[in-house]
């Protein structure tokens, strides 16, 4: 991927993403990143919190398959996408679930309320500075392939945005959206206007809600379940070892 | 002795008379038991699974069936009112549509649906035990991890486990369970689901949709036992499917029309 230099667009590797940060910072950022801070961890006090200033919010694309996938599964891809959101001025997210009353005749309040499904949703506002917010992401994504059409956000492949939020004290937490898709975009360039800003709205697949230590999540796994992916993954890679064409 | 009752008899006419008779349960008692207001028993189609033989089918996205069975009443002479019911003929039809991922999809699945139910028809002989009972507990630990095992199963073992032609039949399990390496299906050609299903199963294979957490998790209180249940239709026969197009941003839907024999009887194998 090489260093980036311009400051809004950090690569994940670049030294200078610790410039500004007390030690304290430093460790309590890695501790984040790596997923090692505790629940408890506060150096100062019961309870923390942080300013908006406190959050460095990373953009992960996840590495793409190129041609040249072989049946046995050994996958040729893209290299990850990593870097720091330097841009980036509000993150929001809303969950959205769908529930709906069970009624029945001859009660007023309902029975219960079933849980229907779910929908993660947000939307990001950048500042806008010299090029397009994610035009990183945008060359990257670019493929080989020859292709009339403007690449546009909308077309990148779905990806991660991992928030580390650490403050003064030491204190760390994390906070992951997965599976994002831009649903929406605007901006306005105007002379009322003394800084140029984007918005975009997104849906996405997952949420880690904010934490300190490994995130909320069930890690359980149903042993010898198959389902309907796994029988067509195996099915895609018996016809990638026949190297059959889908017009035949 | 018989004093007690006749205080309380006069405790409760002083509570009636002081406002303080019983209600019912506390307001604790009646708003936080799972039986009240945190009552979870419905379901929404979040909460459920369709499972074809052992696979779970999680592109599908929505089923519907319906039973019928004929029933005319019979009247007899200068009756105003039917006396009796005759039966007819039992008919179960309906319909699932998937989210549409490959033209092969439900034939990969009807492929992939363990055969399970070929019986061996062979006399014991004894020899070779330790060897045979090896493949005879793979089958039984492959029945295990896809949640097969049946009460007809155990009569399969026994009568493989003590088959003549043992290794024969080891090997035909091997492939029915497993597939063969190559030969199951040739990639050039996927016969369509109903023709395929039908060749492979002429009395039909099993849809299961279980409500609930069924099976994700062990059931252990009668929170979940209460909270899960399962349907099953039997004997299906996929019998058409259809397709539509659109220039539109929703996930193209392949529908299947079906036939069933039978419905929530046990479904202890996947056929």
């Amino acid at each position: 991927m090489g260093y980036n230099y311009s400051p809004y667009w950090w690569p994940f590797t670049d030294p200078r993403r610790y410039s500004g940060q007390t030690k304290n910072e430093q460790m309590a950022r890695t501790r984040a990143i790596e997923g090692k801070q505790s629940y408890s961890s506060s150096t100062y006090g019961e309870y923390n919190s942080y300013s908006g200033t406190d959050i460095t919010a990373f953009i992960h694309i996840p590495p793409q398959a190129l041609r040249g996938e072989d049946a046995q599964g050994i996958v040729k891809e893209t290299e990850p996408i990593i870097g720091i959101l330097g841009t980036l001025q509000t993150l929001s997210y809303s969950i959205h679930r769908e529930v709906v009353p069970v009624r029945g005749i001859g009660k007023v309040s309902p029975h219960s309320y079933t849980r229907g499904p779910r929908t993660i949703a947000g939307t990001m506002v950048w500042a806008t500075m010299d090029q397009y917010v994610l035009a990183y992401a945008l060359r990257y994504t670019y493929t080989m392939e020859w292709d009339p059409s403007t690449i546009l956000v909308d077309q990148i492949p779905p990806f991660n945005i991992i928030m580390t939020l650490a403050n003064e004290y030491g204190d760390a937490s994390t906070m992951g959206i997965y599976g994002i898709r831009m649903v929406n975009e605007g901006s306005t360039f105007s002379i009322d206007d003394i800084l140029t800003e984007q918005t975009n709205t997104y849906v996405a697949s997952d949420i880690d809600m904010l934490h300190k230590g490994p995130p909320f999540r069930n890690m359980k796994t149903f042993e010898g379940l198959r389902s309907g992916s796994h029988i067509l993954l195996a099915e895609a890679r018996k016809r990638m070892s026949a190297q059959r064409s889908p017009f035949l | 002795m018989g004093g007690k009752p006749i205080i309380n008899a006069e405790l409760e006419k002083l509570g009636g008379f002081l406002g303080l008779q019983n209600n019912g349960p506390s307001p604790a008692e009646k708003k936080y038991t799972s039986s009240g207001v945190q009552a979870f028993s419905y379901y929404s189609g979040t909460q459920i699974s369709i499972w074809f033989g052992d696979i779970w089918v999680e592109d599908i996205n929505h089923i519907q069936f319906q039973y019928n069975q004929e029933k005319r009443p019979v009247y007899g002479y200068a009756s105003q009112y039917f006396d009796s019911v005759a039966k007819g003929q039992v008919m179960i039809q309906g319909s699932f549509a998937l989210n549409f991922r490959d033209k092969g999809y439900i034939s990969y699945i009807v492929n992939a649906i363990p055969e399970l139910y070929r019986s061996t028809q062979t006399a014991t002989s004894g020899e070779e035990l330790d060897a045979r009972w090896g493949k005879v507990k793979d089958v039984i630990s492959s029945h295990l991890r896809n949640g097969t095992f049946g009460p007809k199963t155990y009569t399969e073992l026994t009568d493989f486990a003590q088959s003549e032609n043992f290794w024969a039949e080891a090997e035909l399990y091997e492939k029915a369970i497993w597939g063969g390496e190559g030969e199951e299906l040739d990639p050039k050609y996927i016969a369509t689901p109903d023709i395929l299903q039908h060749n492979k199963f002429p009395d039909g294979f099993n849809i299961l949709i279980t409500y609930g957490n069924v099976g994700a998790t062990e059931t252990s209180t009668l929170q979940d036992m209460s909270t899960s249940t399962t349907k099953s239709l039997n004997g299906v026969h996929l019998v058409g499917s259809s397709q539509v197009i659109r220039a539109t941003g929703e996930p193209v839907q392949e529908a299947y029309s079906f036939m069933a024999k039978g419905m929530d009887n046990y479904v202890g194998t996947s056929f």
